[in-house]
């Protein structure tokens, strides 16, 4: 129980970080479940740039749950 | 370089294999999706190693963000601004029992007189707050500060550590930072502040602030990019490209970016966040520099960078990784 409310509360500290349309959309999506339609409907905009903000989510989403892969070198 | 930015803003370009990836993670999801999309699909992640594994990451934490459900307002009615529970259900059980009047005149009450609260995380912490005024706060690891918000200021004294503020600007109720004696006056903004034994760094992403130094010097007026170092006795400014300001705040999503950083430099700075040190003994390899990112609370990462890069070893103590020839 306590692992699902922190889950959650991790989710949602991810969610925050979003930028605000990209985080509108998912939160249209994931919370209201709303179709890729109905999301267009209510932002004001065509279903190609929800795609796009959804895809954007995802992608920000995905770094803050897993951590983004690291990527050093040395100078050369 | 500035990953901080490409992911952290609606408009900014992605590369295309998450983007493409995110694309099929998000329509395979919903009820238009045929068998013709599948096979699309297979075929897409047939062609390169690079695309499975950027459709299981993602799809992968998708299926977690199943959970988020678990936040919807139980009745119909939309608000995307906040996703927090309570505050507004709170105010309509309030007004079903009649007290809403008596409410306002304790709200009153309350906002006037000055209270103090303090906020803090624990090194390896990170805490985001938001404040009644609607302002966000985000507090980078081992920091502490007092809040105080009352019906003409809106003051945060900062004891120790670095914060992240996005402010609500209030031009009747100024927001006003207070950090060794200095004084960061908001004037519509996002800035990061951070306090250290010899001073305070204040870097303007977005807005305006006005910076009153300690020493009664003249003000300061900061735009974006501005990087303000004070000690106790001076005050330097310099401009610095925006990329180079977000990237400061990557601690904001886990990650830690180095450009030209020693190895030192970059050991003294994964230190604030783990409690277990790690100390560069090798003086030739503590001067070599590194570019890239890393994640804030993995050790062993950092340990098998110094290995792979530098032909470090590690010998591990107590409270300390010793990196050593």
């Amino acid at each position: 129980m306590t692992v699902a409310r922190d889950e959650l509360r991790h989710l949602q500290a991810a969610l925050d970080r979003l930028p605000l349309r990209t985080r509108e959309a998912i939160v249209l999506r994931r919370i209201h479940g709303l179709s890729r339609a109905e999301i267009a409907h209510r932002m004001g905009i065509n279903e190609i740039s929800v795609s796009r903000y959804l895809s954007r989510a995802i992608c920000a989403l995905a770094d803050t749950l897993h951590g983004e892969p690291s990527n050093i070198r040395r100078k050369t | 370089m500035s990953q901080f930015g490409e992911r952290w803003d609606d408009n900014a370009p992605l590369p295309a294999i998450d983007m493409c990836a995110a694309n099929y993670v998000e329509r395979r999801d919903s009820s238009d999706w045929t068998d013709k999309d599948e096979a699309e699909l297979e075929a897409w992640l047939g062609e390169a190693i690079a695309h499975r594994v950027a459709f299981l990451r993602l799809n992968s934490s998708w299926r977690r963000t199943e959970r988020l459900v678990a936040l919807r307002p139980p009745e119909h009615e939309i608000d995307v601004s906040r996703t927090r529970a309570g505050g507004r259900n709170y105010l309509k059980i309030a007004a079903g029992f009649g007290l809403f009047l008596a409410l306002g005149g304790f709200l009153a009450t309350y906002l006037s007189a000055p209270r103090a609260e303090t906020y803090s995380t624990p090194v390896g912490g990170r805490e985001i707050l938001t404040l009644r005024d609607g302002s966000r706060i985000e507090l980078n690891t081992d920091t502490s500060v007092r809040v105080s918000l009352n019906a003409q200021q809106r003051a945060i004294a900062v004891e120790k550590g670095e914060i992240y503020f996005q402010i609500h600007h209030d031009p009747a109720r100024p927001f006003v930072v207070a950090a060794q004696g200095h004084r960061v006056i908001d004037l519509g903004t996002e800035f990061s502040l951070r306090v250290e034994r010899l001073g305070v760094k204040v870097a303007l992403l977005e807005g305006r602030v006005r910076f009153d130094p300690d020493n009664l010097a003249t003000p300061k007026m900061l735009t974006p990019g501005d990087v303000l170092i004070a000690s106790a006795d001076s005050v330097s400014v310099k401009k610095e490209p925006l990329s180079a300001v977000l990237e400061s705040l990557a601690w904001r999503r886990g990650m830690l970016v180095f450009h030209e950083t020693t190895l030192a430099d970059a050991a003294a700075e994964f230190n604030r966040y783990n409690q277990t040190r790690i100390l560069i003994q090798d003086p030739l390899a503590a001067r070599e520099t590194i570019n890239g990112t890393l994640p804030i609370n993995n050790l062993a990462e950092f340990v098998r960078m110094a290995k792979n890069l530098f032909g470090l070893r590690a010998q591990n103590r107590e409270d300390e990784i010793l990196l050593t020839r």
